[in-house]
C-alpha cells in the first residue's frame, strides 16, 4: 500500500491554514512596495524610485556593518545554542524529571522584561555579576557598555532564553526513538560517542534541522532584546539590520529606506530557508 | 559498572552548572521582589537583607501607596496586572487551539500525503514567518483599523498565528514523519479511513511532539510584543505590555516588575504540568503500544 | 428656592475656598462655555505613562459627568506610546484623537499633516472660555516652544498653537550635599569647576562608598546631547544650526564641548556609562555611588525618597553651570496634542482644555505631578513649601529665564539629535577625535536637512 496519490483531500488539510495566514500578503507587498518609493512620513509627495533606496544602502558602509554584525549575531547564537541544546537533551533524556520542568523557565519572561532585569545585573558599576566576578578575582567586565564585549553579551542572554527552545524538541525527538537499536549497538561495543554519532543523530536530524531553521529566522529578526539593552550602541556595535531599521523607520521616519534593511533580511531568511529544507527533505528521505 | 557510575556523575554535574545558570536570574528576580528600592540598586549588592511584601500586593492591586513620606509624592497607578494576566490566557490559549487545531490538519497532509507542489506548500507557510514583524505592521494595524479588528481578542489571536502557525505546521510534520509507515499500512490494511488514523494513531504516537509544539506555541505567543502593542488595545493589553508599566517615567520599578515575573511565571508551571500529564495520559489511551 | 438655596451654599463654599487658598478656582460650571454642547461624544486619548498621566486618571469620570463625553484611553510607557503613536498618525488610521507629544516631534507630525493645530479652537468663544482657561498662565518660554508657523529651522513661538504644555522637565545638577560638605567644596557654578571637583571627588571614600565624581547619560540616543552636553555647548556660546539651517556643531566651540563632555565621564564617570540611560544613572546616584548628576529635575522625588534612595535628605539642587556666555538651560515638555484624523475635534479640544486647566494642574500637582507648566500651580504655598523643604533649587528662576527649547524647530530635528548621539558615542569610546566624529554628523545631518532646503 503505497502513499496515496494526489487527490483533493490534502489540499483542503491545507486549506484553513493557509486562509489564515494569507491575509499577511497585502502587508508585505505594501513593505515591499515602500522600499521601492522615496516616502518619507513628513514629506508629502511620494515617488517611485525603483531599485535607488537599495543602491543607495548598499553604497553606505553603515550597512555593510550591519549585515555582519546580523550574521556574527546568527552565527555566534547558533553555534553556542544548538549544540548546548542537544547536550542538554541527551542528559535529560536520562535524568530525573525534576529537570525537566526547570527546563523552560526562561521562556516564560517576555524578553523585553528579562532584557531590563540583565541590563540591571549586567551594569558594569553597580550590577551583581560584576561583583560576583571580582569575589573570584575573574576582574570585572564592561558587558554591553564596551564595544568589545556588547555584542557578546547580547547572545550570552539569547543563549539563556532560546537554549530550553532547542533543548526541548530535542527531547521530544529523542525520546521517539527507539530504546531496542540503542542496546543492539552497545552490545556490539559502541561507545556512547559512536552511538550518538551514528544512531542518535540521523535519528534527530529533521527535527535538529528545523529547530536550526526556526532559530536563524528568530535570530536575524530579533529586535527587543537588542534595542531593550543597548539600543545598537555603543557606538554601531550591536546595530543589526532589523535596529537599523527600526532607526529609519520610527526615528527618521525614512519607511522607504528603512524598509530596505528589513527586505534584506526577509530575502536572507528566504535563502537560507529554501536552502535548509532542501537538506531536510534529502534527509528525510534518506531515512527512509 | 565503574564507567556507568562515573558516566552519572558526570552528568550530574553538567546538569547542574546548566541549572544554575538557567536558575541564577530567578533567584536574583526573586530577590529583587521582596526587596525594597534602595536595596534593589543598593552596592554592594544585597543578598542578606529584610525582606517585604509589598511590591507582591501593589502588583495585585491589592494595596495602593497614597502619600509617602515626603508629602507630595503619590505611587503611580498600580499595573492592571490581574486583567493584564486574563488577557493573556485568553489570547495564548486561542492562539494555540487555533494554531494546533488548523495547522495538525496541514501537517498531517504535508507529512502522510504525496501531492503536487507540496513542498512549495510547506515553504509557503514557513516563509510567512519570515516578514519582521517591522515591515508588516503599519498596513496591518490600518487594515485592522477599518475592519474592526483593532483592540478585539479575535484579531490578536490572529494576528499571533503568524508567530505560531508556521512553527506548528513544521514541528507536527516533524513529529507526522516519526511515526513509523508501517504502523500506517497496517492500520490502512485494517480499513480505517485517514481521519480515524489521525485520530487514533499518528496523533497519539506523536504526542511528544504535539506537547512540544504546544507549550512552545503558548510560550512564543504569551512573550510577543511587537503585535499586541500595536494591534492591541487598553482592552486587550496582555502580560508583556503590562510588564512595561514599570519602567515609569521617573523610575524602573524593578521591585514589582521582579515580582510581577514571578507571579506570571507560576500559573505557567501549572499550566504546562497539566498540559504534560493530560496530553500524555488522554493520548495513550487507545493508542498501540510501541 | 431650593435650589437657590444650594446655590448659596455653593457659593459660600467657594467664597471660604477664595479665602482660605491664595488661588482660588472658579469652579468648572462657572466657565463661560456649555460644557455638556458635546453630549454622547466618545474620545480616545493616548497617554505616555508618567506623573501627570497618573495623577489625571483618576480624575477622568468628574470629567465624563462634566460634558457627558466618554473617554477611552491607553496609556503606554515612553518609547512604546511613541512608536504606536507613530504607526497611529502614519496609517491614518486615528484611533487617538488626543495624544502626549512635545515640541521637537510635534514639528514632525505637523509636518507629515498629522497634527491639528489649536488656533481655531483657542479662538472659538463656543468651545473655550480663554479668560478662565488663562493661557498667560503657562510659563512664557514653555508656551513658546509649543508654537511654530511651520518654517524651516524659524518661526517658533509665532503662529500656530501646535500643543499645550501639561508637565516640564527641566535639566538640573544635583549634587551631593554631605560629600561637598566633607571634602569642603562648594558647589560648582561653572563647567570648568564641575569638571575638576568631579575628577577630584573620584575614586574617594565617602559614607563607606567609594565613589565616581560625575555621572550623566552616555547611551546611544538622543538624550546625552538633549540633557547635559547642549547646555554645556549653548552656554559656552555655541550652537548647533545657525540661522540658515546650516550646522555648525563640528566648530570649535562644539568640538571643545564633546571633548569636555567624553572627557569628564572617562575621567570621572562609572564603567560602562557608554551604556548607561536615564535609569541607570539615576539607580547609580540614589545608591550613592556618584557625587554629580545632571539630569530631568524631577528626579527629586526618587532622590527625596527614603524607600527609593539611599541619599535621602542629602542631596542638592543646583542650575547647570555657567559657560562663557552665561547660563542655559534645556528644557523638554510633555503636552497635549490633537490628531489630525480624530473625527470628534471639539470634544477632544474640551477634554485638552479641562485636563490643562488651572484646576486639574494643581489637583494633579498633589497627586505628585512636581512639574508644573503653570505659574499659579507653581505659587501654590503647599507646592512652594515642600519645595523649600527639599532645599530645591528655584525652579521658578530656572523656569523663566533658562529652560527653553534649544532646538531650532525642524521636521527631523529627532533624527539629527540621535545622530548626535551617536557621535558622542565615538568620542567617549575613544574610536574616533571629536573633530572627525563631528565632521562626519555634519555630513549626515546636512543630508536629512537637504529637502527642506530650497
Amino acid at each position: 500500500m503505497k502513499k496515496r496519490k494526489s487527490s483533493l483531500l490534502p489540499y483542503l488539510l491545507c486549506f484553513p491554514a493557509f486562509v489564515i495566514l494569507i491575509g499577511i500578503l497585502y502587508p508585505f507587498g505594501l513593505g515591499i512596495w515602500y522600499s521601492l518609493t522615496d516616502y518619507v512620513f513628513y514629506l508629502p509627495k511620494v515617488t517611485f524610485v525603483g531599485m535607488g533606496n537599495y543602491i543607495k544602502n548598499f553604497q553606505s558602509f553603515d550597512f555593510w556593518f550591519s549585515l555582519k554584525t546580523t550574521f556574527l549575531y546568527v552565527l555566534m547564537a547558533l553555534a553556542m545554542q544548538v549544540p548546548l541544546g542537544i547536550g542538554i537533551a541527551l542528559l535529560l533524556n536520562q535524568s530525573p524529571r525534576v529537570f525537566r520542568f526547570l527546563l523552560p523557565l526562561p521562556l516564560m519572561i517576555p524578553l523585553v522584561t528579562s532584557a531590563l532585569m540583565w541590563k540591571l545585573m549586567m551594569n558594569p558599576d553597580i550590577g551583581v555579576l560584576n561583583y560576583l566576578l571580582g569575589m573570584v578575582g575573574l576582574g570585572e567586565m564592561g558587558w554591553l557598555a564596551m564595544p568589545g564585549t556588547a555584542l557578546i553579551s547580547i547572545i550570552f542572554i539569547d543563549v539563556w532564553t532560546f537554549t530550553p527552545f532547542v533543548a526541548l524538541i530535542m527531547l521530544a525527538s529523542l525520546q521517539n526513538i527507539p530504546k531496542t537499536q540503542i542496546e543492539a549497538a552497545r552490545i556490539d561495543g559502541a561507545n556512547d560517542w559512536e552511538i550518538f554519532l551514528n544512531i542518535t543523530l540521523p535519528l534527530i536530524s529533521p527535527a535538529l534541522i528545523i529547530v536550526f531553521l526556526f532559530r536563524a529566522i528568530d535570530s536575524f529578526n530579533q529586535f527587543p532584546l537588542i534595542y531593550a539593552t543597548t539600543q545598537g550602541g555603543p557606538g554601531n556595535t550591536t546595530m543589526t539590520l532589523h535596529v537599523r531599521g527600526w532607526y529609519e523607520v520610527i526615528v527618521s521616519s525614512k519607511i522607504g529606506m528603512g524598509m530596505t534593511n528589513l527586505i534584506v533580511l526577509w530575502g536572507f531568511c528566504f535563502l537560507l530557508s529554501s536552502y535548509i529544507l532542501k537538506l531536510w527533505s534529502k534527509t528525510v528521505e534518506a531515512r527512509k | 559498572m565503574k564507567k556507568r557510575l562515573t558516566q552519572r556523575v558526570r552528568n550530574a554535574f553538567f546538569l547542574t552548572l546548566y541549572t544554575l545558570f538557567i536558575l541564577f536570574p530567578f533567584y536574583w528576580t526573586f530577590l529583587m521582589s521582596i526587596k525594597i528600592p534602595t536595596d534593589v540598586i543598593a552596592y554592594p549588592p544585597k543578598f542578606i537583607f529584610k525582606p517585604t511584601i509589598q511590591n507582591y500586593l501593589w502588583t495585585l492591586g491589592l494595596k495602593i501607596q497614597e502619600q509617602v513620606t515626603t508629602g507630595i509624592r503619590g505611587q503611580p497607578l498600580p499595573p492592571e496586572f490581574v486583567r493584564a494576566f486574563l488577557n493573556s490566557v485568553i489570547i495564548c490559549g486561542g492562539t494555540v487551539a487555533l494554531s494546533v487545531g488548523v495547522g495538525a490538519l496541514a501537517a498531517y497532509a504535508l507529512a502522510k500525503f504525496k501531492f503536487r507542489a507540496k513542498e512549495n506548500i510547506a515553504f509557503t507557510f514557513l516563509s510567512f514567518r519570515f516578514a519582521p514583524p517591522l515591515a508588516i505592521i503599519i498596513p496591518l494595524y490600518f487594515v485592522y483599523v477599518r475592519i474592526g479588528l483593532y483592540n478585539s481578542y479575535l484579531g490578536l489571536i490572529l494576528g499571533y498565528q503568524l508567530i505560531t502557525l508556521p512553527l506548528t505546521v513544521w514541528l507536527m510534520r516533524v513529529a507526522f514523519e516519526e511515526v513509523p509507515e508501517e504502523i500506517d499500512e497496517a492500520a490502512t490494511i485494517d480499513g480505517c479511513n485517514w481521519w480515524t488514523k489521525f485520530l487514533k494513531i499518528d496523533l497519539p504516537l506523536s504526542r511528544g511532539g504535539l506537547v512540544a509544539v504546544v507549550i512552545l506555541s503558548f510560550l512564543f505567543a504569551w512573550n510577543e510584543f511587537t503585535f499586541p502593542l500595536i494591534i492591541g488595545g487598553s482592552t486587550t493589553k496582555p502580560i508583556p505590555i503590562a510588564m512595561l508599566d514599570f519602567v515609569t517615567y521617573s523610575q524602573v520599578l524593578y521591585g514589582p516588575m521582579a515580582a510581577a515575573i514571578l507571579l506570571a511565571i507560576i500559573p505557567n508551571i501549572i499550566g504546562i504540568s497539566f498540559v504534560l500529564r493530560f496530553l500524555v495520559k488522554g493520548l495513550t489511551f487507545g493508542a498501540i503500544k510501541e | 428656592m431650593k435650589r437657590s438655596k444650594v446655590t448659596v451654599a455653593i457659593g459660600l463654599v467657594l467664597l471660604i475656598t477664595f479665602v482660605a487658598s491664595s488661588f482660588a478656582f472658579a469652579g468648572f460650571e462657572d466657565w463661560n462655555i456649555d460644557w455638556r454642547q458635546l453630549e454622547g461624544k466618545s474620545i480616545e486619548v493616548g497617554l505616555v505613562r508618567h506623573p501627570m498621566t497618573d495623577s489625571i486618571l483618576p480624575l477622568v469620570p468628574e470629567f465624563e459627568k462634566l460634558t457627558g463625553i466618554s473617554v477611552g484611553f491607553e496609556v503606554l510607557s515612553e518609547v512604546q506610546f511613541r512608536e504606536k503613536l507613530l504607526v497611529d498618525l502614519a496609517s491614518h488610521a486615528g484611533i487617538y484623537d488626543v495624544y502626549n507629544t512635545g515640541p521637537r516631534y510635534s514639528w514632525k507630525y505637523y509636518s507629515a499633516g498629522w497634527l491639528q493645530p489649536l488656533n481655531s479652537y483657542l479662538n472659538d468663544p463656543k468651545l473655550t472660555d480663554l479668560a478662565a482657561y488663562d493661557l498667560d498662565d503657562f510659563f512664557p518660554l514653555m508656551l513658546a516652544s509649543a508654537r511654530w508657523t511651520g518654517e524651516f529651522g524659524k518661526g517658533m513661538g509665532e503662529g500656530y498653537q501646535l500643543h499645550v504644555p501639561c508637565q516640564e522637565e527641566a535639566y538640573c545638577l544635583f549634587y551631593r550635599k554631605d560629600i561637598l560638605a566633607e571634602a569642603g567644596m562648594t558647589v560648582p557654578v561653572t563647567w570648568d569647576e564641575l569638571y575638576n571637583d568631579a575628577v577630584k571627588l573620584t575614586d574617594q571614600t565617602f559614607a563607606g562608598q567609594k565613589i565616581k565624581g560625575f555621572v550623566a547619560r552616555g547611551i546611544r540616543n538622543e538624550g546625552p546631547v538633549l540633557v547635559w552636553i547642549g547646555q554645556k555647548l549653548y552656554s559656552d556660546g555655541g550652537r548647533w544650526f545657525d540661522e540658515n539651517m546650516n550646522f555648525v556643531g563640528n566648530n570649535p566651540v562644539g568640538v571643545e564641548t564633546f571633548e569636555w563632555a567624553a572627557k569628564i565621564l572617562q575621567d570621572a564617570g562609572p564603567r560602562g556609562v557608554s551604556n548607561f540611560d536615564w535609569y541607570d544613572c539615576m539607580n547609580g546616584f540614589a545608591s550613592g555611588r556618584y557625587a554629580f548628576f545632571i539630569d530631568a529635575d524631577h528626579m527629586n522625588v526618587v532622590f527625596e525618597d527614603p524607600t527609593t534612595s539611599a541619599v535621602a535628605g542629602k542631596v542638592g539642587y543646583a542650575l547647570c553651570p555657567a559657560g562663557k556666555a552665561g547660563r542655559k538651560s534645556g528644557a523638554w515638555y510633555w503636552s497635549m496634542a490633537m490628531s489630525n484624523y480624530s473625527d470628534s475635534k471639539e470634544a477632544a479640544w474640551l477634554f485638552m482644555q479641562w485636563a490643562t486647566s488651572k484646576e486639574i494642574m494643581l489637583k494633579s500637582i498633589l497627586k505628585g505631578n512636581t512639574d508644573p507648566v503653570r505659574k499659579s500651580v507653581n505659587y501654590d504655598p503647599g507646592i512652594v513649601k515642600t519645595f523649600k523643604d527639599w532645599g530645591y533649587y528655584d525652579m521658578n528662576e530656572e523656569l523663566t529665564s533658562y529652560a527653553r527649547t534649544m532646538w531650532p524647530p525642524a521636521p527631523n530635528m529627532v533624527e539629527s539629535m540621535f545622530r548626535l548621539g551617536r557621535a558622542f558615542q565615538e568620542v567617549l569610546l575613544k574610536q574616533r577625535t571629536a573633530q572627525a566624529a563631528l565632521d562626519d554628523a555634519k555630513w549626515d545631518i546636512e543630508d536629512m536637512m537637504a529637502p527642506f532646503r530650497k
